[in-house]
C-alpha cells in the first residue's frame, strides 16, 4: 500500500530515508522547478542575469532581479517570500562586511554566508526548507562571479545556470552556446534565447524579460 | 616647548576626546555649504595633520564630526550603511532629513544607556523640502539651522557665521563665508588648523573643493 517514500522519511528534513537522501529537500528543489526561470552567464567580459516576469492578473509585475550591494545582483526563482527573506539577509550581510572591513563583500563569500543560513533549515526541528535557488551575480576582487545557492544549502560557482521552469531545456541550450569569450551583449542574447527555449510554445514579449548586465574590465 | 599631554580621560590616553576640531555648515540658496579643519589633536598634542572630517553619506547627504575619533568614524559608517539598506529595499535614497534622524536616534539609543558617543555631528544636505542643517549633540537632539559649528573653535567660527549669514546667499558666498569663519577659527583656536575640507551639496550632487580653490578662496578674502 506504501511506496518506499512513503515510509515517512520524506515528512521531515531530520531524517535521511533508507536510501542517504533528504527528501524534503528534494521537495524545495522541486517548488524551485515550479518557479520562473533564471538564468545567468558569467564570461570574462562580465556578468549578465535574466529573468521571466510572471505577471497575473492585474498585478503590478514583481522585481525579478534585486540589488544586494554596488557590485552584486541576485535572481531567485521559487517561493516568493521565501526569496524575500534571503535577499534581505544578503543586502545586510554585504553591509555588515563593509562595516568591518570597508571594502565590499566577495561573492562566493557572500553566496556561503546565505548557503549557510539555507542549511540550517535542513537541519533544525520545526522549519521548513527554503523553496528557492538563488544565483548572485556580480564582479569583485577576483573578477566576475556567478554563484548558485540551493535549497539544501549548497554553493555551487557556476559558469552559466538556469533555475526554474524549464530549467534544463534553458541549460541544454547555455551548454550548446557558451564559451569563456562571450561579450555582454552576446550573453543577452544567450539568456534572452535561453528563456524562449524554456517557455516552450507561450508567446514571450520582451517586456516580460529582466536583463541587468554587469561588464567587466581586467 | 610643550610636552604632549597625554592624560585622556580618566587616565586613558586613547579616551582624549579629540576635541580640537572646528566644523561649519550653513544654508545657500539650493544647497548647503560644509567645512572642516584637518587637525585632530590629543591634549595639545597635534595627533594627525590630515583627518579627514567632512564626509560623504550619500549623493545629497553630507555630515562633519567633532569628538572622539573612533566614535565618529563608526557612527559614520554605521549610518551609511543604514542608508545603503534603505536605498536597497527601497529603489531610492533616504532624505537628508531621514539620515539626520536616523544618525540621531542612534545616539539617543546609546546615550539612554548611561554611555553616549563622545560626539556632536552636523547632517546637512538638500532634500525635496530643500537644504538642511542638522546640528546633532551628544544626547541625540537634533535641531534644523540656518547654520551650524561644532568643535573647539565653534564659538570662534559661530560669530563669524552669526555676523554674516543671511537667507538665499550664492553658492560662491556661502563657500566664502565657511571659509572666512574657519580661517578666523584657526587663527584663534589653536586644536584647530591643519588647512579645510571644503564640500558643497547643490541640485547636481555633493562637490568637493580642490585645495587650490580654496587657497585661492582664502587668499581672496
Amino acid at each position: 500500500m506504501l511506496g518506499p517514500q512513503s515510509m515517512g522519511y520524506d515528512r521531515s528534513p531530520l531524517m535521511y530515508s533508507p536510501e542517504g537522501r533528504i527528501i524534503q529537500t528534494e521537495y524545495a528543489r522541486e517548488s524551485v522547478r515550479r518557479g520562473s526561470i533564471g538564468i545567468g552567464i558569467k564570461s570574462k567580459n562580465g556578468v549578465v542575469l535574466a529573468g521571466l516576469l510572471r505577471v497575473v492578473d492585474l498585478n503590478e509585475p514583481d522585481h525579478k532581479i534585486h540589488k544586494i550591494g554596488e557590485n552584486i545582483q541576485a535572481i531567485f526563482a521559487g517561493v516568493a517570500a521565501d526569496g524575500r527573506i534571503l535577499i534581505s539577509r544578503a543586502r545586510l550581510e554585504s553591509e555588515i562586511f563593509k562595516l568591518t572591513y570597508i571594502d565590499s563583500i566577495d561573492i562566493r563569500e557572500l553566496a556561503i554566508k546565505i548557503g549557510d543560513y539555507v542549511q540550517l533549515f535542513t537541519q533544525q526541528g520545526g522549519l521548513r526548507p527554503f523553496g528557492v535557488g538563488m544565483l548572485f551575480g556580480g564582479l569583485d576582487q577576483t573578477g566576475p562571479s556567478l554563484q548558485f545557492v540551493d535549497p539544501g544549502g549548497g554553493v555551487v560557482s557556476c559558469k552559466a545556470k538556469a533555475m526554474g521552469e524549464g530549467d534544463s531545456e534553458a541549460i541544454a541550450y547555455l551548454k550548446e552556446k557558451y564559451n569563456e569569450e562571450l561579450t555582454t551583449d552576446e550573453m543577452v542574447v544567450i539568456a534572452k534565447e535561453a528563456i524562449k527555449k524554456a517557455s516552450r510554445d507561450v508567446e514571450l514579449q520582451d517586456e516580460n524579460i529582466v536583463i541587468e548586465i554587469m561588464p567587466y574590465k581586467a | 616647548m610643550n610636552t604632549p599631554n597625554f592624560n585622556g580621560v580618566n587616565g586613558n590616553p586613547f579616551m582624549e576626546p579629540k576635541h580640537g576640531t572646528t566644523t561649519i555648515a550653513l544654508r545657500i540658496k539650493d544647497g548647503v555649504v560644509v567645512a572642516a579643519d584637518k587637525r585632530a589633536s590629543m591634549g595639545t598634542f597635534v595627533a594627525s595633520k590630515k583627518a579627514e572630517k567632512v564626509h560623504i553619506l550619500n549623493g545629497f547627504t553630507v555630515a562633519t564630526i567633532a569628538g572622539l575619533v573612533s566614535d565618529a568614524q563608526y557612527l559614520i559608517n554605521l549610518t551609511r550603511a543604514n542608508i545603503n539598506l534603505y536605498e536597497l529595499a527601497r529603489g531610492y535614497p533616504p532624505t537628508s532629513k531621514m539620515a539626520g534622524n536616523l544618525l540621531a536616534s542612534i545616539m539617543y539609543e546609546q546615550y539612554r544607556q548611561y554611555f553616549p558617543y563622545y560626539v556632536n555631528m552636523i547632517v546637512a544636505g538638500l532634500d525635496k523640502e530643500g537644504p538642511h542643517v542638522f546640528n546633532l549633540d551628544m544626547a541625540g537632539g537634533i535641531t534644523d539651522e540656518d547654520f551650524a559649528s561644532t568643535g573647539s573653535g565653534s564659538l570662534v567660527a559661530i560669530g563669524v557665521l552669526e555676523s554674516t549669514w543671511k537667507a538665499d546667499l550664492l553658492e560662491k558666498d556661502g563657500i566664502a563665508i565657511a571659509i572666512k569663519a574657519l580661517s578666523t577659527a584657526i587663527s584663534r583656536d589653536t586644536a584647530t588648523g591643519d588647512g579645510m575640507d571644503v564640500a558643497v551639496v547643490n541640485k547636481k550632487g555633493v562637490k568637493r573643493l580642490k585645495p587650490e580653490e580654496v587657497k585661492t578662496i582664502l587668499e581672496a578674502l
